[in-house]
């Protein structure tokens, strides 16, 4: 052995980096713990709920908060509360589910359009830009609208609506990640295109599309509550923030706890789910330190 | 080692064995072109050599010169669109690579002809560790379990000197330094045992210490193995160290070729005696270092004649005009340029 390797030295690693630097960022671990309890609560809903949510209760129409209701009742006599708790789920897999489409579609989308280029690359782009130029909103009310009022509907028409965000993405970070010396190392040793878009290309392109989901998760929420506003999403008597929010405003003034807790819960988990997006996009990028 | 044979170039490789005076690779009058420029300006023109089976073979020349662009079109890794191959061919032993298909040319890539980079620090990818990658290139040509592919690739880490190779197998990329990194690299070239290894700069990059250590290790593999390399450098220190033949190229024509040894003691071409004259040495000096007037010109003002003419200090009307021929100054030395053999022309020209 003539040769001493003197070059080695040694360096954190880089999941625990960006854990680190995630944990430093304390709005983004209040973000964080929002998310989770908002989780938490949409897990154990049926379980701790105090009233029944759906069976209407004429003995107790509109009270005001009180320890008994805590969020107060509804028109039907409901307790708000149950009510929130149950949608808690309607709202939270709205958003989930909403984006899980998004990625679905939008991603394998994005990635044959950056990797391929030519031909399939300009009429993906021009698909995508011409759903863009049509608002987020206005989008997945004319799908919902078509496919039929109902939750999953509802879902369908948001995800369809946030997949364009995704195509455009995805194709923009698989062009930079393209370029990368180990794509073409990839290809020197041989690996097929299939293999080094899955391997190579994706995997590294994958960051900034997660914190674009955990931002688009909020975006979907409110989509979903609008939506059930609109009478689109969540239909009676199954709850969701959205569709309470929708009776509510008939009674702004007698009974404003109708509105005032569903709102605040809406405006809550967007924010958490922001901050968390923020927070997610600061660690994993590597130029801030 | 009951992996042995399986790890071997597949048996019509072997069998083809060329006589001793065929060369291993042959590339005849390449020529490739970028869209876009003007007509008649190929970023490598008519570039024509030969590699025996052993041998290296350093090419030289500076920043743009087609030297890369050469290297990329014999791996098929050109960027098609814009760069296309207008004309030539490339024989290993008589197959051109040129008339081979897309899949045939995957299938030659990382198998008979590897390639390392210039960059060891962004050429692998960070989400996999160092096992996976060099397994990866095995898996993709050789027909072994993925236990076999893991045993050759911690066999291939001993082999360019990584200390605990069965720890930096799980290693991820990050957690090495760049000269690590490139020993990596030249795992992963080598796993399949290629015939040819063409490395672009592979010690560019990396700090002087470094170098000398990575070059004395690629050159100790290709003892080892026997196989050939073509290295493209700007760095006639790690020419003089590891050639046995020279191709001096300028703005996309091989200017003058022949072994090292012809090169550095009669260089012929104006250009690679400037190339000479510029290199910092040792001791002392009298006057400023050497250089070259001038730049290469840009596509659109590349004269019809010798493309060197612009900057030539020889330079006369001809040599604007007409391009020279490759004059032979011995069977093994030739240059590009109207004034070869020099000896013949202008006696204290240099």
């Amino acid at each position: 052995m003539t040769l001493a390797v003197t070059d080695e030295i040694a360096l954190p690693k880089k999941r625990n980096r960006v854990l680190a630097k995630f944990m430093k960022n304390r709005a983004a671990v209040f973000g964080a713990g929002i998310v989770l309890f908002f989780v938490l609560v949409a897990i154990v809903a049926p379980l701790v709920a105090p009233f029944d949510p759906i069976k209407p209760s004429f003995s107790t129409i509109r009270k005001a908060p009180s320890l008994l209701y805590w969020f107060g009742t509804d028109e039907l006599g409901r307790d708000v509360f149950s009510r929130m708790l149950l949608g808690t789920r309607a709202s939270l897999s709205a958003g989930v589910i909403s984006v899980g489409i998004a990625i679905i579609l939008g991603v394998p989308f994005g990635l044959v359009a950056g990797y391929f280029g030519g031909w399939l690359d300009a009429s993906i782009s021009r698909a995508t830009e011409a759903l863009l130029s049509i608002p987020f909103l206005i989008l997945a009310i004319a799908l919902a609208a078509f496919l039929g009022p109902s939750l999953t509907n509802a879902m369908i028409a948001i995800g369809l609506s946030a997949m364009p965000i995704f195509i455009r993405l995805t194709r923009g970070q698989v062009l930079s990640v393209k370029a990368e010396d180990y794509v073409e190392g990839a290809r020197a040793i041989g690996l097929p295109d299939f293999w080094i878009m899955l391997r190579y290309v994706l995997p590294n392109a994958l960051p900034p599309i997660l914190v674009q989901a955990t931002l688009t998760i909020a975006s979907a929420i409110i989509a979903e509550a609008s939506l059930s506003f609109l009478g689109l999403g969540q239909q009676p008597p199954n709850p969701s923030w959205g569709s309470m929010l929708n009776t509510a405003k008939n009674f702004m003034s007698q009974a404003p706890w109708m509105s005032i807790f569903p709102g605040s819960a809406i405006f809550l988990v967007v924010l958490g789910f922001n901050l968390f997006g923020d927070g997610l996009r600061d660690a994993l990028d590597p130029r801030e330190n | 080692m009951t992996n042995e044979s399986a790890l071997r170039p597949s048996g019509a490789n072997v069998t083809v064995a060329p006589a001793a005076s065929q060369p291993l690779l042959r590339v005849e009058n390449l020529s490739v072109r970028f869209d876009g420029a003007p007509p008649g300006i190929n970023v490598v023109d008519d570039v024509s050599f030969t590699l025996a089976k052993g041998k290296t073979l350093c090419i030289v020349g500076e920043s743009g010169c087609g030297k890369s662009v050469t290297a990329l079109a014999l791996m098929g890794l050109l960027p098609t669109p814009p760069a296309r191959i207008v004309q030539g061919a490339a024989y290993v032993g008589d197959q051109n690579l040129f008339s081979l298909s897309e899949r045939e040319r995957a299938d030659f890539r990382g198998n008979r002809t590897a390639m390392i980079f210039q960059e060891p620090m962004t050429s692998l990818n960070p989400a996999f560790t160092i096992g996976d990658q060099i397994a990866e290139g095995i898996l993709r040509h050789k027909n072994v379990s993925k236990a076999q592919a893991w045993e050759r690739a911690l066999e291939m880490l001993r082999r360019v000197r990584i200390p605990a190779p069965e720890k930096r197998l799980r290693a991820y990329p990050h957690e090495l330094s760049g000269g690590m990194r490139q020993r990596v690299m030249i795992a992963m070239a080598l796993a399949n045992e290629p015939q040819i290894l063409i490395a672009d700069e592979p010690t560019t990059a990396l700090d002087v210490t470094i170098q000398a250590q990575i070059l004395s290790l690629v050159r100790r593999l290709q003892e080892e193995s026997g196989m050939s390399m073509i290295l493209i450098t700007h760095d006639l220190g790690v020419v003089a160290e590891v050639a046995d033949e020279v191709a001096v190229m300028y703005a996309g024509r091989i200017v003058e070729s022949g072994s090292v040894d012809a090169i550095f003691e009669d260089p012929q071409h104006p250009y690679t005696i400037g190339l000479m004259g510029s290199v910092p040495s040792l001791g002392r000096r009298q006057g400023r270092l050497a250089t070259i007037r001038g730049s290469v010109p840009p596509a659109e003002l590349m004269p019809k004649g010798c493309r060197f003419s612009p900057r030539c200090p020889f330079a006369e009307s001809r040599c604007a005009s007409e391009p020279p021929p490759l004059t032979e100054i011995t069977p093994a030395h030739s240059a590009r340029c109207w004034y070869a053999p020099l000896e013949q022309h202008r006696g204290a020209a240099a």
